[in-house]
């Protein structure tokens, strides 16, 4: 401040650009990395359902370890398909 | 477990990205050398050029629109710009199926990105039959190719010619009779240098959007404005305070005649948020309740009915608008993904999901997810 009378700041200034969000895009080193997070994070499901199994105190509880391994390797499937996926998209991304 | 298995997710707030050939497949020869086109331009820090949008002789990002705002083209960069760099599911329709079964995602309505959220880019330029030609291609694309890949899995969102009314309402009738759902529509055109909602001149687009039932879809953003209330604000406080340019939008339309000219009119808030609703209608209704009576408002209608009737609210991740469902309308709140952008939990949407909606009932959480999406979009169920 100078001391002088203080000039208003037009209202146009004070807005900025918009459609904010296409600055965001996930890019493909992000999307690799949550892919290779969420494998790891099934595989541990995975290994950590298996060391339940045979211990369960009665066939019901088994049985729900058993479809909790099968829904997680399904899963697993998925995200490692996934992966292989993208790679063969990418190589041939368009132009 | 409240989103049980026959739920199925819908996204209503998607964004795809334009691949190389959607113009140079679609307008004739005349407007190859003016319209949208891809071209690269050399990186500030090196390695591959980026690939820009060229367009009337003015280059655009294909993404990172704020990002590099008053920056040269060179400059660009920041973030993926080389459709190489990008995931498939950007720009590849059945890539991005696959993306959508690994997300647990059924179906989704995809804005556009170069063209921006409601195809505003498209003001720009000196030639409007170029403009046009664009708007009809991308539209051409959206149903012919894009939501084609997959009709029950896409709900097919249509731009139109914003700077003539005339043409925006042929538009629209050339599009709904090939399969669109929704019409984007900036959340104020004022900014834009177009004519407000309190004129009569949108009068015929959104008496046809009633007649054919295509709710305005309005994403944040579109009104090319942002806040900023310090010109030193770091981009955080801009994007924190984004929900407010709905609260604008919203609040604008409430008061204005939209509404009462348009009885059947349907908009939807995307990227909104829906947890400042019950408050803004709480004073909405308490201004009406006072201040109606010297100015040009309708004076028979709360605008909190008005709300109810024609208004949908969008929503990421918002547990305080969750906990407030009833207030914001159990009928008038959709889930959103916001596929391909970094705010989206992908390739664990659905997961997420389930988390978000563990202590909602599950009829309040079929509703948010699908039934409502479904309803207003008109986009039932494919049988299978």
């Amino acid at each position: 401040m100078n001391g002088g009378p203080a000039e208003p700041i037009r209202a146009e200034a004070m807005l900025g650009t918009s459609d904010w969000d296409d600055e965001d895009l996930l890019t493909i080193a992000e999307a690799s990395e949550r892919l290779a997070a969420e494998i790891e994070a099934a595989r541990r499901r995975i290994r950590h359902a298996e060391e339940l199994r045979g211990a369960e105190e009665s066939p019901a509880v088994g049985a729900l370890h058993a479809a909790s391994v099968t829904a997680e390797r399904k899963r697993l499937g998925e995200l490692m398909e996934a992966v292989e996926r993208i790679k063969a998209a990418r190589a041939n991304a368009p132009w | 477990m409240p989103l049980q298995d026959y739920m199925q997710l819908i996204s209503v707030d998607d964004h795809l990205i334009e691949h190389p050939r959607i113009w140079a497949d679609r307008l004739p020869a005349k407007y190859q050398e003016l319209g949208p086109r891809i071209v690269e331009v050399p990186r500030a820090k090196g390695g591959p050029p980026s690939q820009v949008w060229e367009y009337q002789g003015k280059t655009y990002p294909q993404i990172g629109l704020n990002a590099v705002a008053g920056k040269k083209p060179e400059e660009y960069g920041i973030d993926p710009s080389r459709f190489d760099e990008m995931l498939p599911g950007c720009y590849d329709p059945v890539q991005r199926l696959a993306d959508m079964d690994l997300d647990g995602v059924e179906a989704a309505l995809c804005f556009p990105s170069f063209p921006r959220f409601a195809g505003t880019v498209f003001l720009d330029g000196e030639d409007r039959d170029v403009a046009l030609a664009s708007v009809k291609a991308y539209n051409d694309f959206m149903l012919d190719e894009w939501c084609a890949a997959a009709p029950h899995r896409y709900i097919p969102l249509v731009i139109v010619p914003l700077w003539d009314i005339d043409l925006a309402v042929a538009e629209v009738h050339r599009m709904f009779a090939k399969g669109a759902k929704t019409i984007a529509f900036p959340e104020n055109p004022s900014p834009l240098g177009l004519p407000s909602i309190h004129t009569d001149h949108w009068d015929p687009l959104f008496s046809l959007a009633e007649e054919y039932d295509l709710p305005l879809s309005m994403h944040f953003g579109t009104s090319g404005i942002s806040p900023k209330p310090s010109p030193e604000c770091p981009m955080a406080v801009s994007i924190t305070l984004f929900g407010t340019n709905s609260m604008s939008a919203l609040t604008d339309l409430l008061f204005s005649p939209v509404f009462h000219r348009h009885p059947n009119l349907k908009v939807a808030l995307s990227e909104g948020g829906i947890g400042w609703v019950p408050y803004m209608l709480e004073r909405a209704d308490y201004v009406w309740e006072r201040h109606r009576f010297y100015q040009n408002v309708n004076q028979e209608y709360r605008p909190s009915e008005l709300y109810y009737k024609h208004v949908y609210s969008c929503f990421i991740e918002d547990h305080h608008g969750l906990e407030a469902r009833d207030e914001v309308g159990l009928d008038n709140i959709l889930w959103e993904c916001d596929y391909p952008h970094s705010d989206s939990n992908w390739p664990n949407s659905r997961k997420v999901a389930e988390e978000v909606f563990t202590k909602i009932p599950d009829e309040d959480v079929h509703k948010i997810v699908e039934l409502n999406a479904r309803r207003v979009f008109s986009f039932p169920r494919a049988d299978k």
